[in-house]
C-alpha cells in the first residue's frame, strides 16, 4: 500500500513535468522582458550620475538656399553654401564658418575661382590646421543660345586658399582622370603634411602639397563614404563590405593599405577619430566609441536622449570642454546645431519617461516625431526600446526574433507604453485585449480629434468598437483598367477575371504576370472567401478554387523580360490590360490616368463577392498598451503625431490621414498654375483655353507625361478609392504562403488540381480551426 | 516501570535523531526541492491560472470556459484523436518490436555486437540529418517514389497524404528500438540464471521460461520502456515540425503543433487548457501503466 502511495506521489510529479513543457514556453515570455523598460520602473530606476542637455541653434538661410558639407573643426563649423535671390535672380556660391559661442553670426570666407568663358561650381572644401583652404570645383562652358554646346569641355580643378583668402594654386585635374567611371571626387581630406587625399568611387586621387597629382590608391571598397586623419598619420576610410559598413586603413606618408575594421555599430556615415586608437561612431540613434585593437564598440549616449534626430546627423564634434556639439539638418525644417552639455542628472528636472516599443529606432520617421515631442512636451519624455539589435549580425530570423520578442512583451505585463504597429498583426493583438482604446481621447481631443480624421482609416483599425490605432500616413494599392476592359464601376469577380482574359486571349492580363503572380492576384482579396472562420472550417477543395487554380496555371510559369517593350507601350497598345499600381499622392493617380490614353477606372484586386479589393498600407501607427502606466503621456505623444502638420514635413510620400491635410494635398494638386505675359495677364491658346504650366514631369519606363493641376473628377475618384480601401490582415499571409507551397507542385506538373486543392483545404483547415 | 522507563529514553532518543536526519535530509533536499518548484510547480501554477483566465492582460476569471472552448474546437479534437491514434499505434511497436530485438540479440546470434551498433545508431543521428534522410526518402520527388516508380506505382505525396502517419510511425520506431532494445537486454542479463536453470530442470519449455519468469521480471522495465516510448511518442512533434512545418497535412497534426502554433500566436489560454488537458490524461496513462506494473510485478517485488 505504502509502495502504492509512492508511486502515485510519482505519478503526480510526472504530471507536472509534462504540463511544464507548456509551461517553459510561457517562461520565453517573461525572459524577452527582462529589459523592458516601462514607465512605471523607469521611474524608479536609478538615475545616471550626468546627463548631456542640450542647446537649441537654428541656423537661418534663406527659403532658396542650402548648406552642404558642414564640418565641425577646432569650435568651428565650416560649409559650402549656396544662396538664391529670387527677386534679383542672383545666385551666390562661397564658403563660410560659424562659431560655436556666436552661431548667429556667418563669417564669409574668400574661397572664388573663376575661369572666363566657364561656369563654376564648388564641390568640395576643406581646411588644414594653418587655414587654409583646399577646394574642389566643377567647371563647365558657358551655355550660349544658339551655339553648340560641348558636353564633353568639362573639367575638375583643385584650388588653394590661403587664410587671407589669396589663391596660392589652381591645379587643372582633367588629365588626372584617366578612369571615366572615377572622375566624380566626392570627399576629400587633408594631413597634416599638406598632402590632400580625394576619393572617387573606390579610388582614392593623392595630391601633393602644391597642388600637383601623386598617385592614385585603389581600395577594396565599392564605394568610398566617408574618410578621416588620426592624430599618428592614419587615413580611415568607411564602406559597405560583407559585414555592413567597414572601416579601411591607409599610411597617408606611405600610401600602403593598413588593417580592415569590422564589428562596427550602426553608423549613419559619420566618424571621428577621438586618440588613442579609438573612433567616434555616430549611428542612427546612438553615439558609439569604437576601439579599434579590440574592434568592439561602447554605447556613449543615445540621440533620443538629448533630444537629437540621430537619423539625420551631418557632422559632430566633441569639443576640448567634454560638450558634444551636433548639426542637423532633414532637408525640410531649417538646420540645426545643437549643443550638448554634460550636466549632473541632480540639476536637470526629470520628465516621466514613456517608453515607445519598436523593431528598429532608427526609423527616421520615428526619431523625428520622438524628438519633437520630448522638445514640446515639459512633462513626459519618449525613450525607445528596441526589438531588433542592430549592432548584432543579421541572420534570417533577426526580424521574426525581433518581432516575437515584442509581441510577447506586448502580451504580458511587461509591455512598453506605446507600440509602434507598423510591423504587427494589429487586429490578432487586438483581439487579445492588449491596447487601450483611443475613442475617448480622440473624442476629447481638440488637435486629433476622431472627426478630423478620414473614416475609413480610422474604421480600418477600429475592431470590436476598440480604436486601436490612427495612421498618421496612407497609401494604395488597387488595379487600373481602361473601362472599355472592365466597365465604369469599380469591383469585379474572379469570373470576370477570367473572362476578361478569355476575352482578350492575346493579351497580358498584367505585365510580369507568372502563374504564381495571377494567384496571388486571385487570392489577394479572395482567401477569405473560401474561409469560414465562424465554424472554422473552409472549401479549397472545392471546384470554385480549383477553377482559380487552373486559371493561375494558364499564365507562364517564369516572364520572360527580355522581348518586353516598356509598360505604357504595352498598356496603351492593349498588349497588357491591367496595370497593378500604388497611389500616393494625386499626382501619381493622374500619371497612371495619363498613362492609359483612354478612360479609365481603378477597379481593384477580384474578390469573390464582387466589391473592389484596394488596399490600404498605413504607415506611423502607434497603440498604448492595455498595460501602460502612463497612458496619459503614451496619448500626449501620439496626439502629437496625429496634430496638423504645419510644416509639412512629414508623411511625405504617402497620403496624410487627416481630412484637412488631405484636403489641402487635394487643393495643392488642384491649383492650377497659369502661364503669365509681361503685363501679367494669363495667356490663352488660339482656342481661348487659359495656358498652364505643367505642376510636375512624370516619367515611366521610355514614357513620360506633364503633370497639370489636378480635375475634381480625379480627386473624386480619388477620394472613392480611399474610401473603398481596406487593410489586409496579417492572418491571411499565413494561408496564402501555405497556399503558394502547395500550388507550386501543380505549377510543376507534378499533382493535379484537385490533389493540390485536397492538401491545401486540409493544412488551412487547420489553422483556420485554431483561429476560429 | 524501569522498562517502560528505558523505552521512553529510546523513544526520545529515537525522535531526536529521527528529528536530526529529517531536518538533514530536508536541508539536502532543499536545492532540488527549489529547483523543482521554480522550473516545475509555479510554472505549472501559471498554466493553471491562464488557463482560467480570459487574457494574460486583463486576466479576468472565465472559469472552464476555455476547457468548454478547446474541447470544442476542431483543430484541438484532431490533434489529440492524432496523437492518440499515433501513441497507440507506435508506443506498443516500440515496446513490443524493440523487446523482440532484445530476446534475439540475448541469443548467441552471429555478429550480435554489430547488430546492437547497428540498432543504436539512429540515436547517434542529429534529429536535423534524420530529417533530411527522411525527406530524401518520402519527399515527392524522393527515393521511395523512384522505386515505386519502377515498379509501375504511382507516385504517392507520403507527407501529404493519409500515409503521412505510416512514414512517422516507421521514423518513430526506427529512432526509438535501439534504446529500448538496450534497456531490455539489461534487463534480461539481471534476471537470476537460477531461477531459470531450475525451471529447465522442472522440464519448462523456453515459452513457459519467458511468460512465467522472464516476462515478470522485465515487468518494471517494461514499465519504464512504456513510459518512455509514450513520452517519446509526444516529442515526435520535433521531426515532424521540421519535416513539414507548423501546419502539416491533416493526419500528422500533433497536440504540440496545436501548443506551438498557439504559443506563437499568443494564445495563452488555449496553450494553458490543452496542457492541463493533456497532463490529466497523461496522469491518468501513467497511472493505469503503474497498477498494470503492480499487478504483474509484484510477485518479483515481494
Amino acid at each position: 500500500m505504502k509502495s502504492l502511495w509512492k508511486k502515485f506521489l510519482a505519478l503526480g510529479l510526472a504530471g507536472v513535468l509534462t504540463v511544464s513543457m507548456a509551461a517553459c514556453g510561457g517562461k520565453d515570455v517573461t525572459d524577452g522582458t527582462q529589459g523592458g523598460t516601462s514607465a512605471g520602473t523607469q521611474g524608479e530606476e536609478a538615475l545616471p550620475e550626468y546627463v548631456y542637455v542640450p542647446e537649441y541653434h537654428t541656423l537661418a538661410k534663406d527659403e532658396n538656399g542650402w548648406i552642404n558639407n558642414p564640418t565641425f573643426v577646432d569650435g568651428k563649423l565650416y560649409y559650402s553654401a549656396y544662396s538664391f535671390n529670387e527677386e534679383t535672380g542672383e545666385s551666390k556660391e562661397y564658403y563660410a564658418y560659424r562659431d560655436i559661442n556666436d552661431l548667429d553670426t556667418e563669417n564669409e570666407m574668400l574661397v572664388e575661382f573663376s575661369l572666363e568663358g566657364k561656369e563654376t561650381s564648388m564641390n568640395n572644401c576643406v581646411m588644414d590646421n594653418a587655414g587654409n583652404t583646399y577646394s574642389l570645383w566643377y567647371t563647365y562652358p558657358v551655355y550660349v543660345e544658339g551655339e553648340e554646346y560641348d558636353y564633353d569641355d568639362y573639367s575638375y580643378y583643385l584650388v588653394k586658399h590661403d587664410s587671407t583668402g589669396a589663391e596660392v594654386f589652381a591645379q587643372d585635374l582633367k588629365d588626372v582622370f584617366v578612369d571615366e567611371n572615377n572622375s566624380y571626387l566626392q570627399y576629400m581630406t587633408v594631413t597634416e603634411e599638406g598632402k590632400l587625399f580625394a576619393s572617387s568611387g573606390n579610388l582614392f586621387y593623392v595630391f601633393n602639397a602644391d597642388g600637383t597629382f601623386d598617385k592614385t590608391i585603389p581600395t577594396d571598397a565599392d564605394w568610398i563614404q566617408n574618410m578621416v586623419v588620426t592624430e599618428d598619420g592614419k587615413l580611415l576610410y568607411t564602406y559597405y563590405g560583407m559585414q555592413g559598413v567597414e572601416v579601411g586603413e591607409i599610411d597617408t606618408k606611405t600610401g600602403a593599405k593598413g588593417a580592415s575594421y569590422k564589428n562596427m555599430p550602426d553608423m549613419n556615415g559619420k566618424m571621428k577619430s577621438a586618440g588613442n586608437g579609438k573612433l567616434l561612431i555616430c549611428g542612427m540613434s546612438k553615439l558609439y566609441e569604437y576601439d579599434m585593437a579590440t574592434q568592439e564598440s561602447t554605447e556613449l549616449l543615445a540621440w533620443l536622449d538629448c533630444n537629437v534626430d540621430g537619423s539625420y546627423i551631418q557632422d559632430f564634434e566633441v569639443m576640448d570642454d567634454g560638450r558634444i556639439v551636433v548639426y542637423y539638418d532633414n532637408y525640410s525644417a531649417s538646420p540645426e546645431v545643437t549643443i550638448l552639455t554634460k550636466t549632473p542628472s541632480s540639476e536637470v528636472v526629470q520628465k516621466q519617461i514613456v517608453t515607445l516599443a519598436t523593431l528598429y529606432d532608427g526609423d527616421s520617421n520615428l526619431q523625428q516625431a520622438a524628438v519633437a515631442f520630448n522638445k514640446s512636451s515639459d512633462k513626459y519624455q519618449i525613450k525607445m526600446k528596441s526589438y531588433i539589435d542592430v549592432n548584432a549580425e543579421w541572420t534570417e530570423t533577426t526580424y521574426a526574433d525581433g518581432l516575437a520578442l515584442m509581441n510577447a512583451d506586448i502580451i504580458s505585463k511587461n509591455a512598453p507604453d506605446i507600440i509602434m504597429l507598423n510591423y504587427t498583426d494589429i487586429q490578432g493583438l487586438a483581439s487579445k485585449g492588449a491596447f487601450v482604446d483611443l475613442t475617448p481621447y480622440l473624442e476629447k481631443s481638440t488637435i486629433a480629434n476622431k472627426n478630423d480624421f478620414v473614416e475609413s482609416v480610422l474604421n480600418a483599425y477600429n475592431f470590436n468598437g476598440v480604436q486601436v490605432t490612427v495612421p498618421a500616413a496612407f497609401n494604395i494599392n488597387t488595379l487600373m483598367a481602361k473601362s472599355k476592359y472592365v466597365g465604369n464601376e469599380p469591383g469585379w469577380t474572379l469570373e470576370d477575371v477570367m473572362v476578361l482574359a478569355k476575352e482578350y486571349p492575346d493579351a497580358q492580363l498584367m505585365q510580369y504576370v507568372t502563374k504564381a503572380s495571377a494567384l496571388q492576384m486571385c487570392l489577394q482579396y479572395n482567401s477569405n472567401s473560401f474561409i469560414d472562420y465562424e465554424t472554422g472550417t473552409c472549401s479549397f477543395d472545392s471546384p470554385e478554387f480549383v477553377r482559380v487554380l487552373e486559371f493561375a496555371n494558364s499564365f507562364p510559369k517564369e516572364y520572360n523580360y527580355d522581348d518586353e517593350s516598356s509598360f505604357p507601350a504595352m498598356i496603351q497598345s492593349g498588349q497588357v490590360l491591367l496595370a497593378d499600381v500604388y497611389l500616393s499622392d494625386v499626382q501619381n493617380y493622374q500619371m497612371y490616368r495619363l498613362m492609359m490614353e483612354e478612360e479609365a477606372i481603378s477597379i481593384g484586386y477580384p474578390t469573390v463577392d464582387g466589391s473592389a479589393g484596394i488596399y490600404l498600407n498605413s504607415y506611423e501607427m502607434y497603440g498604448i498598451a492595455a498595460s501602460s502606466d502612463c497612458i496619459d503621456g503614451a496619448w500626449a505623444f501620439i496626439e502629437s503625431t496625429l496634430a496638423k502638420n504645419e510644416n509639412n514635413d512629414m508623411h511625405r510620400w504617402n497620403f496624410p490621414s487627416r481630412k484637412d491635410e488631405l484636403e489641402e494635398m487635394f487643393a495643392e494638386a488642384m491649383k492650377v498654375d497659369y502661364q503669365y505675359d509681361e503685363n501679367g495677364e494669363i495667356m490663352y491658346d488660339e482656342e481661348g483655353n487659359a495656358l498652364q504650366w505643367p505642376k510636375t514631369t512624370w516619367g515611366y519606363d521610355d514614357w513620360q507625361a506633364e503633370i497639370y493641376a489636378a480635375t475634381q473628377e480625379e480627386i473624386d475618384e480619388i477620394k472613392e478609392m480611399i474610401a473603398l480601401a481596406k487593410p489586409q490582415g496579417n492572418g491571411d499571409q499565413t494561408i496564402f504562403t501555405m497556399i503558394m507551397e502547395e500550388a507550386e507542385s501543380y505549377f510543376a506538373g507534378q499533382k493535379s488540381a484537385q490533389d493540390v486543392a485536397k492538401v491545401i483545404q486540409s493544412r488551412v483547415e487547420i489553422y483556420v480551426s485554431e483561429n476560429s | 516501570m524501569e522498562k517502560t522507563g528505558i523505552k521512553k529514553k529510546k523513544l526520545r532518543r529515537n525522535t531526536k535523531r529521527m528529528r536530526r536526519i529529517k531536518r538533514s535530509s530536508g536541508l539536502f533536499i532543499a536545492p532540488s526541492f527549489l529547483g523543482v518548484l521554480v522550473f516545475f510547480l509555479i510554472p505549472f501554477a501559471v498554466v493553471v491560472f491562464y488557463s482560467l483566465v480570459d487574457n494574460p492582460i486583463s486576466k479576468n476569471f472565465v472559469e472552464l470556459d476555455n476547457f468548454k472552448y478547446i474541447l470544442e474546437n476542431n483543430a484541438f479534437k484532431r490533434a489529440m484523436t492524432n496523437t492518440f491514434k499515433f501513441s497507440v499505434v507506435a508506443v506498443p511497436l516500440a515496446v513490443l518490436l524493440s523487446l523482440l530485438l532484445a530476446i534475439l540479440l540475448d541469443t548467441k546470434l552471429p555478429f550480435r555486437s554489430q547488430f546492437r551498433t547497428f540498432f543504436l545508431s539512429p540515436m547517434m543521428v542529429p534529429v536535423a540529418s534524420i530529417v533530411l534522410i527522411w525527406q530524401v526518402l518520402f519527399s515527392y520527388n524522393g527515393a521511395v517514389n523512384e522505386v515505386l516508380l519502377n515498379f509501375g506505382v504511382d507516385k504517392i505525396d507520403w507527407l501529404k497524404s493519409e500515409y503521412a502517419q505510416v512514414v512517422i510511425v516507421v521514423l518513430f520506431l526506427w529512432k526509438n528500438l535501439g534504446y529500448n532494445m538496450i534497456l531490455f537486454m539489461a534487463a534480461l542479463a539481471s534476471i537470476p540464471k537460477d531461477i531459470i536453470e531450475v525451471a529447465r530442470l522442472e522440464s519448462a519449455n523456453s515459452l513457459q521460461i519467458f511468460f512465467y519468469i522472464k516476462l515478470r521480471y522485465l515487468s518494471s522495465t517494461f514499465m519504464f520502456v512504456t513510459i518512455m516510448s509514450l513520452i517519446n511518442s509526444f516529442k515526435v512533434f520535433r521531426e515532424i515540425y521540421l519535416l513539414t512545418t507548423d501546419y502539416p497535412f491533416e493526419t500528422i497534426y500533433m497536440l504540440q503543433h496545436f501548443m506551438n502554433n498557439t504559443f506563437r500566436n499568443l494564445d495563452y489560454q488555449k496553450l494553458s487548457s490543452a496542457a492541463v488537458l493533456m497532463s490529466m490524461i497523461m496522469v491518468v496513462i501513467i497511472g493505469i501503466l503503474f497498477l498494470v506494473e503492480n499487478y504483474f510485478g509484484k510477485d518479483v517485488e515481494g
